[in-house]
């Protein structure tokens, strides 16, 4: 039981700088994030359209802007949707420990004014 | 003339000494406040090292690892009902009002016995569907996980809603819940 006080990771960060690096020639349609192992790790599954180049530079964007606040990518799978509309991805990501997070686990302010 | 110059010593040894002390407390103040500059620096760090932490990490910590103490503290355990909104459902509305957005409770299961470290721990599991401008979402978000610091976020998804302007974010949070609801 006591290891479900050890949550210290907040999802909002996470989302917001996923939407935030994803550049404006794609979409993102779908963000669905999954945490597990008392969210030590996250799922993140991805749905952006656009061109399939512009999709991938978009990932690599999304993956550096995550890796660099502390939330490394640990296996990906990326799919191209049919039609060359877009593109899929799938990734799993770790956590650092909460004190090494570049956000501290703080919430990102809620100025956010762009639209995914 | 003797008189005079009497006069004249014992006011240079005065001046001498009040120079020679204000020196000296000037280098002790200077020390002093050097001290001072060290000590608030290493204040500040250690301030905004701990302002760094979030509030949920900060009232782990402050609970160490005693889980009735925590939630009794808190003293909201999850007691959503399958038929209506409890304490959780409301506050999630009730943040959802004052962010502007429209809001539908999803069905609530019952509480499921839950694998976790090693045991089995009672769970409740609550789903929330908010639909709003981007900006309000994620503070309204951000307002939900700092309100429930003992709460796990399983999963949280973003959609367009529908309109250009508004997504659909659809929130799935799990409680540990190791008492009877209240009937």
């Amino acid at each position: 039981m006591a290891q479900w006080l050890t949550i210290s990771m907040n999802v909002q960060p996470v989302i917001a700088t996923v939407l935030d690096a994803a550049p404006n020639e794609v979409t993102v349609d779908k963000l669905l994030i999954k945490l597990s192992e008392g969210q030590s790790q996250v799922d993140i599954s991805l749905t952006l359209h656009g061109k399939p180049s512009s999709c991938s530079n978009a990932i690599d964007e999304i993956t550096n802007k995550l890796a660099s606040a502390g939330v490394t990518l640990a296996s990906p799978e990326q799919k191209e949707l049919p039609n060359n509309e877009g593109v899929r991805f799938l990734g799993r990501f770790l956590f650092r420990p909460p004190n090494q997070m570049k956000w501290s686990g703080q919430n990102v302010a809620s100025a956010h004014s762009t639209q995914p | 003339m003797a008189r005079y110059f009497s006069v004249f010593l014992v006011l240079a040894i005065l001046a001498g000494a009040s120079i020679f002390s204000w020196s000296h407390i000037s280098d002790r103040y200077g020390v002093i406040l050097a001290d001072y500059n060290v000590s608030k620096t290493a204040y500040d760090r250690v301030d905004m090292e701990a302002k760094g932490l979030s509030r949920r990490a900060a009232e782990v910590t402050r609970f160490g690892s005693d889980v009735n103490k925590f939630l009794s503290a808190w003293s909201l355990l999850a007691q959503e009902g399958t038929e209506g909104p409890g304490p959780v459902g409301n506050r999630l509305s009730s943040l959802a009002k004052t962010h502007g957005l429209l809001t539908l409770r999803l069905p609530t299961p019952k509480r499921e016995d839950y694998p976790f470290a090693g045991s089995i721990a009672s769970v409740q599991l609550v789903g929330f569907s908010v639909t709003g401008p981007y900006s309000q979402i994620m503070a309204w978000l951000g307002e939900v996980e700092d309100s429930f610091v003992f709460a796990r976020v399983e999963s949280v998804e973003i959609s367009p809603s529908g309109t250009a302007a508004d997504v659909e974010l659809v929130l799935n949070l799990a409680f540990l819940a190791d008492k009877e609801p209240a009937k």
